[in-house]
């Protein structure tokens, strides 16, 4: 988060200085993958790319603070997975003629190893193993740092909505990551 | 009990997971704005918390390997959006030179309306309107074959046009000026049928004996034709 030094980092970037948007982009680049990767899985760093560039290309029109700009650049990054999944589904494309084999669930593999590792990149698959709204909620509040209301005006739904949307998955989180305790428990004894 | 024993109803009771309702609502809140939880929370909302603080955390080399790329694009994006921008510029400019050109031409050729031609000869000096003399859209008044003093313009619908004919009298019974004290010429009616085009082409509209003199034509018009 960059505070007070925001402002001035903006303006040198709307006007052409490489430093200031590399600032931007180091500060926000990585919470922005994160959540790519939650709603669009592998594609994520193209996309990620490709958001940038729209942000190079409209900076100088942008007028906000930097809660305003993530809100922006969320709201840009949103915009560009609905288009990919909308070409997706209008260019569907079968790899194998056994589409069952790409349908098996992952099962508690995932939650498992996001407690050996804990890594980020365990985490986030278990977080995309959500409902995509409720992950897309945790991601935006726990990574991105939004609130309710950013949240809400992101997604374009409303705050009850994404309250309930929150709680519900971390309440998913959590009974998977306490049944893979339990079992963890019950192998031990 | 077994799952086949009773309905899917009572079943969902047995299999409930407890952690599930431990989670209210706000110690949700709590962990969706990073706060954490207590330390006497139950485990499972501890692994939540530690899980949640993992995705949050400061990033890692690999999610920042493509910065230089980033500003590459950031430059290359920048570079394209100024040449657009000064094209545009340009654009306009020549844009509004032509217009500038085009509208003054037209006002030292006393082609604007009457309006326009005031403003224009305020402004710029351009040639007066003449007031006296009914505009059309043909050309600068004076100069079209039945347009000399005295002489009042007779509409003609656009269905009558007569034959090489372009246009019609711009003049509409508001733009009409008034008459004034000079006595008015009605020609005779019905008007001579104009010359085939093959005729009169090449004829120019000041070589007419109409605007020499500013009396209609004892014969059938030559130039453009009135209908």
């Amino acid at each position: 988060v960059l505070e007070q030094e925001f402002p001035g980092l903006l303006h040198a970037a709307a006007r052409g200085d490489e430093n200031a948007f590399e600032r931007l982009y180091r500060d926000a680049h990585a919470p922005l993958v994160r959540y790519l990767r939650v709603l669009a899985g592998q594609g994520a760093e193209d996309l990620a790319a490709e958001v940038w560039l729209e942000v190079a290309r409209r900076l100088g029109r942008f007028r906000g603070n930097e809660r305003e700009f993530r809100g922006w650049l969320f709201t840009l990054a949103r915009r560009r997975v609905i288009d990919q999944r909308r070409y997706a589904d209008r260019h569907p494309v079968r790899l194998t003629d056994d589409a069952e084999e790409l349908d098996r669930p992952a099962g508690d593999d995932t939650a498992a190893a996001a407690l050996d590792n804990m890594s980020t990149e365990a985490v986030l698959e278990l977080i995309a193993t959500l409902p995509p709204f409720q992950a897309e909620v945790i991601v935006l509040r726990v990574i991105v740092g939004a609130d309710v209301g950013q949240v809400a005006r992101i997604t374009g739904r409303r705050p009850g909505s994404v309250r309930m949307a929150g709680l519900r998955g971390l309440r998913r989180l959590a009974a998977r990551l306490s049944a893979e305790a339990e079992t963890r428990n019950r192998v031990t004894r | 009990v077994r799952a086949g024993d009773g309905s899917p109803g009572e079943m969902r009771h047995f299999f409930r997971p407890t952690d599930r309702r431990c989670l209210d609502a706000p110690t949700a809140e709590g962990l969706l704005a990073g706060r954490g939880v207590p330390e006497d929370s139950p485990p499972g909302q501890q692994a939540l918390a530690r899980l949640l603080e993992i995705a949050a955390g400061p990033p890692g080399d690999e999610e920042l390997s493509g910065v230089a790329a980033a500003v590459a694009g950031y430059v290359a994006t920048r570079h394209e959006t100024r040449r657009r921008s000064r094209r545009r510029a340009r654009l306009t400019l020549v844009g509004a030179a032509g217009a500038v050109a085009l509208v003054g031409s037209a006002a030292f050729a006393d082609a604007l309306p009457a309006r326009l031609q005031d403003v224009a000869h305020v402004t710029f000096g351009a040639p007066a309107p003449r007031h006296d003399v009914p505009r059309t859209s043909l050309g600068p008044a004076g100069h079209h074959p039945a347009s000399g003093p005295g002489y009042q313009q007779e509409s003609v619908p656009w269905g009558r046009l007569g034959h090489g004919q372009t246009t019609a009298p711009a003049t509409s019974p508001r733009s009409r000026p008034k008459p004034t004290a000079t006595p008015t010429f009605t020609p005779p009616k019905p008007w001579p049928v104009p010359r085939p085009p093959a005729l009169t082409e090449g004829l120019a509209p000041a070589q007419s004996p109409a605007t020499a003199t500013g009396t209609p034509p004892k014969s059938a018009p030559a130039a453009t034709g009135a209908g």
